[in-house]
C-alpha cells in the first residue's frame, strides 16, 4: 500500500469516526453536511442559542458561528461537528488534487496535438490522413505510459523534424505505386 | 518494385537498428512505439524510415483491428516485413559499411517510449 493511500485511508476512517461520535451524542444519525438537519438537532432538539438568522437557509451553521456557540455552550457535539467539517474538507482537497494530479499525466497535451496536425500537414495530401491518425495514437499512447507534457512536445517536435524526410519517403512511394500500377 | 530492391536504402545506424528490429521475429507484427522500444531509438523518429521500407515493399502496414469508440483509444498501425524483404533485410544488414555490431552500439534499456 503506497503511503498517499494510507494517509487518505486514515483521513476517511478519521471523518466516519468524528461522524460517528456525532451521532452517539445526540442519540440518532443525522446528515452532517445538510444545514436543516444541522439546524433541527441543534435549535430545536438541543435548544442551543439560535445563531444569526439568513434570509435564505435560516439560522446559520457555518464554521463561525459552530466556533461561537462551543464557546457559549461547550457542548461536545459541536466539536465532533467542527472536526468533522475540518476532515471532510480536507479530504475533499486531497482527492480534488489528486483528480487533478491524474489529469495532468495522462491527459494529452493540446499544443503537441496540434504540432503533430501541423507535421501531418506538411506531407502528400493522399497521406496526411494516415499519418495524422497514427501519430495521434502514438501520442496517446506515450501519454498512457506517463509522458509529461514536455514528453509529448518533444515527441510531436521529431515528427515535425521528419516532415521533409517523410515527405520525401511517401511522394516516392506515391509515385512508385503510380508507375507501377 | 523489384529494381529498387538491389540497390536498397542507405543503411544509416537508425536504419540497421530499425531492421536488426523487425528481424528479430520477422513475422510479427509489430506497431511504432514497439519497433522504436525495439531499437532503442527514440519515439517519433522511425517513420522516415519505415515509409521508406515500405516504399521498397519490404514493409507492409495495416490498421490494427478495432473500433477506437469500443476499445476507447486510438486504433494502432501495424507493420510487418514481407517475406522478400525479410530476405533482402539480411542481405542489406550483411553489407552494411558500419554495421551497428561493429560500433558496440546495443539497446539501452529506456527504450523508445519517451
Amino acid at each position: 500500500m503506497s503511503a498517499h493511500f494510507a494517509a487518505m485511508s486514515t483521513l476517511y476512517d478519521e471523518v466516519k469516526a468524528a461522524e460517528q461520535a456525532a451521532f452517539a451524542v445526540v442519540g440518532h444519525e443525522f446528515n452532517l453536511g445538510s444545514p436543516k438537519h444541522l439546524q433541527e438537532v441543534l435549535f430545536n432538539e438541543l435548544g442551543m442559542p439560535k445563531t444569526k438568522w439568513r434570509i435564505k437557509t435560516g439560522y446559520t451553521t457555518d464554521s463561525e458561528a459552530l466556533t461561537s456557540l462551543l464557546a457559549q455552550t461547550g457542548h461536545p457535539l459541536l466539536e465532533h461537528l467542527l472536526r468533522h467539517r475540518d476532515l471532510t474538507q480536507t479530504l475533499d482537497d486531497a482527492q480534488r488534487l489528486d483528480s487533478a494530479g491524474d489529469d495532468k499525466a495522462r491527459s494529452v497535451t493540446p499544443s503537441a496535438a496540434g504540432l503533430l496536425t501541423t507535421a501531418a500537414r506538411l506531407l502528400p495530401v493522399a497521406s496526411r490522413d494516415r499519418y495524422a491518425e497514427e501519430y495521434r495514437s502514438e501520442l496517446w499512447e506515450i501519454t498512457q505510459a506517463g509522458a509529461g507534457r514536455i514528453a509529448q512536445l518533444r515527441y510531436a517536435f521529431r515528427q515535425l523534424c521528419n516532415s521533409i524526410p517523410m515527405g520525401v519517403a511517401v511522394r516516392s512511394l506515391r509515385r512508385k505505386s503510380s508507375a507501377s500500377g | 518494385m523489384v529494381s529498387k530492391q538491389a540497390s536498397g536504402p542507405r543503411m544509416t545506424i537508425p536504419t540497421q537498428l530499425v531492421l536488426r528490429a523487425l528481424l528479430a521475429d520477422p513475422t510479427r507484427e509489430m506497431y511504432g512505439l514497439e519497433i522504436c522500444s525495439a531499437a532503442s531509438l527514440p519515439s517519433g523518429t522511425i517513420h522516415p524510415i519505415l515509409a521508406r521500407f515500405e516504399r521498397l515493399g519490404w514493409l507492409e502496414s495495416r490498421w490494427e483491428d478495432v473500433s477506437p469508440k469500443e476499445e476507447g483509444r486510438p486504433r494502432r498501425r501495424f507493420y510487418r516485413l514481407t517475406a522478400g524483404g525479410a530476405e533482402q533485410a539480411r542481405i542489406a544488414l550483411a553489407q552494411a559499411t558500419t554495421p551497428v555490431s561493429a560500433i558496440g552500439l546495443r539497446p539501452r534499456p529506456a527504450g523508445g517510449l519517451v
